[in-house]
């Protein structure tokens, strides 16, 4: 059957290729996946996941880019010195899965295998702290003085200036499993593209209520947050091409039950000429 | 097993021919005059690009342009003479001896300062040629000696300063137009250099390649369809009727017209059939017009995309993201559509 049988152009793009892009964007901006204080930036090799340094392209050094976004100190609620702690954040070994299920295996709370017309996407989220030792503790501590005796109001954080030294940072992982689709909706009388959250997970915290907080956290950031903005009206899909072709979405009908459509682990989009 | 894959059927493909077409027609003419001596000539050349609704159609080989009819308009030509400044008379004819003059023969000026002869001629809108081909489209990947060991990112900020692509046109052109003194050669290669002359990334580069084309210089059916549209305008603008019935008379008149129109081309259309049959071009003009479309389309590309291909630009002094595009094909499926796929690596 031709692609186009039920359109005038026809695009579709598999999970490989997605999944490609997503690995050009780690190794070419790096900066964009990790994220930590001073110490960070200046040596990478500090970071906790490792493997992303392995495959970073050589462009990277040669043109000088950051392989760390810089973020400030964290502050210590009761302290109004200027040490703060250094920390670093990763997201890494970010895929994504069109159904049928075949490159991430969803766990069981996800009611795997993926339904049909859904995706799933996983997300390695590292963390570290630079937890200084004792007697840096003792040393600064003693050098500033306590906040809780100096008769100052330290009950905000302040926004600290020095690092306390470290020598390696505490390292966690997290997997983060998220199940979603595309529909076609109403948004205030407008036809949108939506992305709908189906259901998230993150194995293997404990205890269990701290499990259901966070991902209940995240579950409301993403819903709430995050996903509305991304929902995009079906007007503004029409486009005006170099001021020679308007396009936009086929609309959905019998012979074109979704569009954009998930199926054969790739997503297909239906243009019809306006 | 390519991982993106885009189609295009012949709907599709006619309504950017259209707009291109619009687009094309909308183009300023193209004019130009020089002077020799007290001769002066100046041109006016402007094409119309009409007949575009379903031009394009497919077949198992490729891409058929059916009967594009291409009307110069305007189209004229203004010779001009600078006459010299003539005068007569102006003589003495008693001369005073004691200096000056007392009769006088009086001056008379025949021709004056600033005159010329101007002759012109107008064509515009009588003479159209008609082009009818069938064109495969081949991506190939262009890689420049030059680039030599920079990496894809430094290739892709390093202007081509290199004389590559020249030297590959130059000898496109001298193996297949032999004859030709290398001066001109090289003057052809350099028309074409700009097209393709970039960075010194690599490039996939989307050919045509003509596996037979008919072209009419004047296409007989076309130029009389004109010809009695012209008429028909004159004689109803000397008529003093309203203009809705000038329109509606015009209207009932283009049918016919366009009847008449495609029984003089009648063997034009035969002459393509016989093309498309045998897959090859009848007539000298025909076989030489594919000979130099063929040189033409090796050095002109229709459509080229860098490889690595940059899906996110550079940001201040951060490198575009570059992503590696491998296994570019096009397949055409009779009657309904092309399809372009391609591999996107990491």
């Amino acid at each position: 059957m031709p692609l186009t049988q039920n359109c005038d152009l026809f695009g579709s793009i598999t999970e490989d290729a997605i999944n490609n892009v997503v690995l050009d964007l780690q190794k070419q901006r790096p900066s964009l996946f990790n994220y930590g204080t001073l110490s960070f930036v200046r040596n990478p090799k500090l970071l906790c996941n490792q493997s992303i340094l392995n495959m970073l392209d050589p462009d990277v050094f040669n043109f000088n880019n950051p392989v760390v976004s810089q973020l400030p100190l964290l502050g210590l609620p009761g302290y109004a010195g200027p040490f703060g702690l250094e920390y670093c954040l990763q997201l890494s070994e970010l895929k994504i899965d069109f159904a049928p299920s075949n490159t991430i295996t969803l766990p069981p709370g996800l009611n795997p295998p993926l339904a049909p017309q859904h995706f799933a996407l996983q997300a390695r989220l590292c963390a570290g702290l630079g937890c200084p030792p004792m007697e840096v503790l003792a040393k600064n501590g003693t050098v500033v003085g306590s906040g809780v005796f100096s008769g100052k109001d330290n009950s905000g954080l302040s926004s600290p200036t020095n690092p306390l030294q470290f020598i390696n940072p505490i390292c966690f992982c997290l997997d983060l499993f998220v199940v979603l689709h595309v529909q076609q909706t109403t948004s205030g009388g407008n036809t949108v593209i939506a992305l709908i959250l189906d259901n998230l997970e993150i194995p293997e915290i404990r205890p269990v209520g701290l499990e259901k907080s966070i991902e209940c956290y995240i579950r409301s950031t993403l819903m709430l947050g995050i996903l509305p903005p991304i929902q995009i009206a079906f007007s503004s899909l029409i486009l005006n091409i170099q001021g020679i072709l308007s396009i936009g979405p086929t609309p959905i009908s019998a012979n074109v039950p979704f569009n954009p459509s998930i199926e054969d682990n790739q997503l297909e989009v239906f243009i019809s000429l306006n | 097993m390519s991982n993106v894959t885009i189609a295009a059927n012949v709907k599709a493909l006619n309504e950017v021919f259209a707009d291109l077409a619009t687009k094309i027609n909308s183009l300023p003419p193209i004019s130009k005059g020089g002077s020799i001596g007290p001769f002066s000539a100046n041109f006016e050349l402007g094409f119309l690009v009409s007949n575009i609704a379903n031009v394009i159609s497919l077949s198992p080989g490729g891409i058929n342009i059916n009967n594009l009819e291409i009307t110069y308009k305007p189209l004229s030509l203004t010779i001009s003479i600078a006459l010299p400044t003539i005068q007569i008379g102006g003589g003495c004819i008693i001369p005073n001896p004691f200096g000056g003059c007392i009769l006088s023969i009086p001056t008379m000026t025949i021709i004056p300062p600033n005159t010329s002869i101007d002759a012109s001629i107008d064509l515009g809108g009588i003479f159209a040629s008609s082009i009818s081909g069938e064109f495969s489209i081949t991506p190939t990947k262009q890689v420049l000696q030059a680039k030599g060991s920079l990496t894809p990112h430094e290739a892709h900020a390093t202007p081509d300063t290199s004389n590559d692509i020249l030297n590959n046109f130059e000898s496109i052109i001298s193996s297949n137009l032999p004859f030709l003194p290398s001066s001109v050669v090289t003057a052809i290669a350099n028309i074409f250099v700009p097209f393709v002359k970039d960075d010194l990334a690599d490039k996939w580069l989307f050919h045509l390649d003509d596996i037979w084309v008919n072209l009419n210089l004047i296409d007989i059916g076309d130029t009389v369809v004109n010809i009695l549209d012209l008429i028909t305008q004159a004689i109803l603008s000397f008529l003093d009727i309203p203009s809705f019935v000038a329109g509606l008379v015009e209207d009932l008149l283009q049918p016919i017209f366009k009847l008449i129109g495609e029984a003089l081309d009648i063997g034009n259309d035969i002459v393509n059939w016989l093309s498309n049959l045998f897959q090859t071009s009848f007539g000298l003009i025909n076989i030489l017009t594919t000979y130099l479309s063929n040189v033409i389309f090796a050095m002109w590309p229709v459509f080229k995309f860098e490889d690595p291909f940059p899906i996110l630009p550079a940001s201040g002094t951060l490198i575009p993201i570059l992503v590696p595009i491998e296994k570019v094909a096009i397949a055409i499926s009779a009657p309904q559509e092309v399809v372009i796929s391609a591999n996107i690596l990491s």
